[in-house]
């Protein structure tokens, strides 16, 4: 052994280097991750502080796309020192995060489906809309808005039957979705109860689900699968593993233009309704909150509502928006005044609330 | 020899502080949500949803759906992957990395494009009926994927690279020599893997059986979509509490009762393995 | 020998059925329909050009990257300190305190996902890379402590005592006997660790937002737009990306040294 090596042998077991060297490099790796982290979140975070800027809830799709073009813009050009951030992700997962999130809410606005809005305003997070703040609101048909005053409409689509046209043919009426030949065909949305709000109108009940859930119970074994996904669903029966699901007509017409095999039919009895809403959330300053409602205002605006209609195949919520010729010959498309009077709608302020029940009965009546 | 002086405290900290304050205490926060009767509003304290899991015979199907999965799914590892760790560890060394590339592959793909992959293998339409088709041995498609079968069959395809790798870790290090000796003092090979490999890798298999086992249990994405939604475990009914029903004192209540039971299996089975190694 | 052979055929078999969804999905990637399918019916480019047409997933790559190996970097370390911590010392409440790090394991996801982002809000800690890292850390601290842990009971300690009777101070026993000796177990826990992290997505569900993605959740993203084989064409890259790591790893250090003796 050198001289070098015994002196280095003789610090270390004297101890204090150990110490010192293991804490030092502690200290340089905790000051090393906190600096790496703090450069990896610049890299990361898309936009700087600005005068003021508001955090918006979108779905996603083609949905961050559209807002981009036919509503950030044009807001932009009136409210030029405003920047708005788009929070992408689905209802199921915004809601929940909204809620754990509200001793410090970033979100102030966002879309949600019939079943969330009425959530919200069960729970109390949402913020009431002001017409002075929201001047397309006047377009809108008042059957379409959603009951409690809290949401504002601004598409729909009619909620009916997808099917693969090569493997199965068109069906007439909701019963179809129980004829023997399709046993283990069938998709069935895991959380939405359109499908037997449906079934109990075609019986004669009226929109209920319990007894829509009821009427399957014979014919659970048609049901193939259970997805919580639209993309999903259409994914299934475009493939063929699957042939027919209640499903939307705008996001059958949308898949169609992404080159699936698959066909929307509205069945005789009727399609019910689905709506997008669009929320302000409680929680944040009256500048915050004008500002997110004027901002919200412009997805019903002529610009984007005809984007909804031509890329997405969505039904406009106002009623003085022109839906081009050719895309009324689709079943799934259909003016504001005419959803109004065609389309099934169901008390979804009660459904709201029910919510663990309905999906209990679903269970233990249709899964097991 | 490890530096005496940071001692036990010192070694435990860091991991130590990160686990409790980064999961002890958001924990406690969810278990204190679970005896409350509803989130958000005014509640009251309760024990109806630990109550509700137990009473009903919906609940306890359930129960015994995923720890019957996990068992399958552990012991289907451990027995087909030990050959494979085997075999890595005493390959030569040529195709080492591709038999590691290939333990590891299921991995490398995210989890969407692999319940895909399933789809198109197991599906109604997939190659597995459309071969049996083909070849006449039946008419109308098998229902291949939403059964107990083929949660299984997923499960197991991306849980065997953790066991594979976990007993090949221990495998690697035992000395070639034991076996050897065992060898020269008369042992047939069957006896000398079951008398001296086994016991020796003992460790590496009950690493990778609690691995195995809790992420089973924890497992959601792919129990649901090779299940189609019609197994019913555990996991998919936490989820379903957390995300569609927003019923968050009951799916904590549920999840808190999950994590018992398990860490309660879990130690029998550090107990044992105790047993089994001071042997 | 003939068992040696039997068990090759074995091993094959095994691991076609490992790669059997990589095998079936890959080639979808390359084909022009927009459902996934197998076999292919034609060729087409246009799924890899529509993943470079969409820079967000670029930009979560490496933030998932990033992710990946720094919460690697700290659950290797503050893991196999705790390893040694467990293994070589007896105290009170050592089994417990064993049970309470398998425990992230276990614990469902979402219920995890939850929890942090109510703890994290107030802290601010929400959608940042140190918020995300931390969560990743805990989630694989128990892979590392099983792996470590495992190799650390097979490690002789009368080799360590020969290497201090020899004349070495703790740390060159640990450097020069010790690590090669747990070595394996450092791998395999680093592997199951970036792949963990790398992969996770239930958490950062919760813990992300705007300006701070990770690639799975921009792949789940788009899923909810379509599935089509953009993800085929997503997943296909990883692969060649990570067989080249491998490969790399493999030529600078080499498996066999690893795994054998």
């Amino acid at each position: 052994m050198s001289d070098h090596e015994k002196d280095y042998l003789l610090q270390c077991f004297a101890g204090d280097v150990t110490r010192r060297a293991v804490l030092q490099s502690l200290m340089v790796a905790g000051a090393g991750v906190s600096t790496l982290t703090n450069f990896a979140n610049h890299l990361a975070s898309a936009s700087a502080a600005d005068a003021a800027e508001i955090t918006v809830f979108a779905w996603p799709g083609l949905v961050p796309d559209i807002l981009k073009d036919a509503s950030i813009a044009p807001f932009k050009k009136s409210h030029p020192d405003v920047n708005v951030k788009l929070d992408v992700s689905t209802n199921a997962v915004m809601y929940p995060k909204m809620l754990a999130a509200r001793s410090n809410p970033v979100i102030s606005g966002g879309m949600f489906n019939d079943i969330f809005t009425q959530k919200g305003i069960a729970d109390g997070l949402w913020e009431k809309p002001r017409d002075e703040w929201m001047p397309n609101r006047k377009h809108v048909p008042a059957e379409l808005m959603p009951p409690g005053g809290y949401g504002t409409i601004f598409q729909f689509s009619p909620f009916g039957i997808m099917y693969n046209p090569d493997k199965v043919d068109k069906p007439a009426s909701w019963g179809d979705l129980w004829n023997p030949k399709y046993k283990g065909r069938v998709v069935m949305w895991d959380s939405y109860f359109d499908a037997y709000t449906a079934a109990s109108v075609m019986a004669g009940k009226g929109p209920n689900v319990e007894e829509g859930i009821k009427l399957w119970a014979p014919h659970k074994q048609n049901i193939g699968a259970w997805t919580t996904s639209p993309t999903k669903a259409e994914d299934e029966v475009a493939r063929g593993e699957m042939w027919l699901a209640p499903h939307w007509g705008a996001w059958v017409e949308q898949a169609k233009t992404q080159g699936k095999k698959l066909a929307f039919t509205m069945p005789k009895e009727g399609a019910v309704q689905w709506a997008g809403h669009m929320v302000g959330v409680t929680g944040f300053s009256p500048k915050v909150v004008e500002l997110t409602q004027r901002y919200l205002d412009t997805w019903n605006a002529e610009e984007c509502q005809l984007q909804w209609v031509k890329k997405g195949f969505f039904g406009p919520a106002n009623r003085s928006v022109k839906v081009p010729a050719e895309l009324l010959k689709l079943e799934a498309m259909m003016t504001a005044d005419d959803a109004a009077k065609k389309l099934i709608r169901y008390d979804v302020k009660s459904v709201g609330e029910r919510i663990p029940q309905l999906k209990a009965l679903i269970d233990r009546t249709l899964k097991v | 020899m490890l530096p005496r002086r940071l001692g036990l405290f010192g070694l435990l900290a860091p991991a130590g502080l990160l686990l409790a304050v980064l999961f002890v205490y958001p924990l406690a926060n969810m278990a204190a949500l679970s005896v409350r009767s509803k989130f958000p509003g005014p509640f009251t304290y309760t024990g109806e949803h630990y109550a509700k899991f137990v009473a009903e015979p919906y609940f306890l199907r359930v129960a015994e759906t995923t720890f019957a999965l996990a068992l399958v799914v552990t012991l289907l590892t451990i027995v087909l992957g030990y050959p494979v760790a085997y075999y890595f560890v005493r390959s030569r060394s040529r195709y080492k990395h591709w038999i590691f590339l290939g333990v590891i592959s299921p991995l490398l793909v995210s989890i969407v494009v692999r319940t895909i992959g399933w789809t198109i293998v197991l599906g109604n339409e997939g190659l597995v009926n459309n071969l049996l088709r083909g070849l006449h041995l039946t008419h109308d498609p098998l229902p291949l994927m939403n059964n107990f079968a083929s949660v299984t069959v997923g499960m197991v395809h991306v849980l065997l690279p953790f066991m594979i790798l976990s007993i090949a870790s221990v495998l690697g290090k035992i000395d070639p020599a034991l076996e050897e000796s065992a060898a020269i003092l008369g042992a047939n090979p069957v006896k000398t893997f079951w008398r001296v490999t086994l016991p020796l890798s003992m460790q590496g298999i009950a690493a990778g059986s609690v691995l195995v086992f809790c992420l089973t249990i924890g497992a959601y994405i792919t129990p649901w979509w090779l299940g189609r939604g019609k197994v019913l475990l555990f996991s998919t009914t936490i989820y379903d509490q957390i995300l569609v029903i927003i019923d968050w004192p009951f799916g904590s209540a549920a999840a808190m009762l999950l994590v018992a039971a398990t860490l309660l299996i879990v130690a029998v089975y550090f107990a044992l393995i105790r047993r089994v190694d001071a042997r | 020998m003939r068992a040696d052979r039997i068990l090759g055929w074995y091993v094959a078999a095994l691991l076609f059925f490992l790669a059997l969804p990589i095998l079936v999905v890959i080639p979808a990637a390359f084909a022009p329909e927009s459902t996934l399918g197998f076999p292919p019916h034609g060729f087409s480019l246009k799924w890899f050009q529509n993943v470079v047409r969409q820079p967000q997933f670029l930009r979560a790559f490496y933030v998932s990257v990033f992710v990946a190996i720094v919460s690697t970097a700290l659950s290797l370390a503050t893991g196999t300190l705790a390893a040694f911590a467990l293994v070589r010392y007896r105290f009170p409440g050592r089994q417990l305190l064993e049970l309470a790090f398998v425990a992230p394991l276990v614990f469902p996801a979402i219920v995890y996902g939850i929890a942090m982002l109510m703890v994290l809000n107030p802290l601010r800690l929400t959608r940042t890379v140190l918020g995300l890292v931390l969560a990743h850390v805990v989630l694989a601290l128990p892979y590392v402590l099983r792996t470590v842990g495992a190799t650390l009971h097979g490690v002789n300690r009368q080799l360590e005592e020969s290497a201090a009777i020899l004349g070495a101070n703790r740390w060159r026993t640990f450097r020069h006997v010790t690590f090669p000796l747990i070595r394996p177990g450092l791998i395999a826990g680093a592997t199951f660790s970036l792949i963990i992290s790398f992969d996770e997505f239930t958490v950062a569900l919760f813990l992300t937002g705007p300006g701070l993605m990770t690639l799975p959740l921009e792949i789940y993203n788009y899923t909810e737009f379509t599935i089509d084989p953009t993800i085929a064409a997503i997943s296909t890259v990883l692969i060649v990306i990570s067989v080249t790591v491998i490969m790399a790893i493999e030529r600078f250090l080499g498996f066999e040294k690893h795994f054998k003796i």
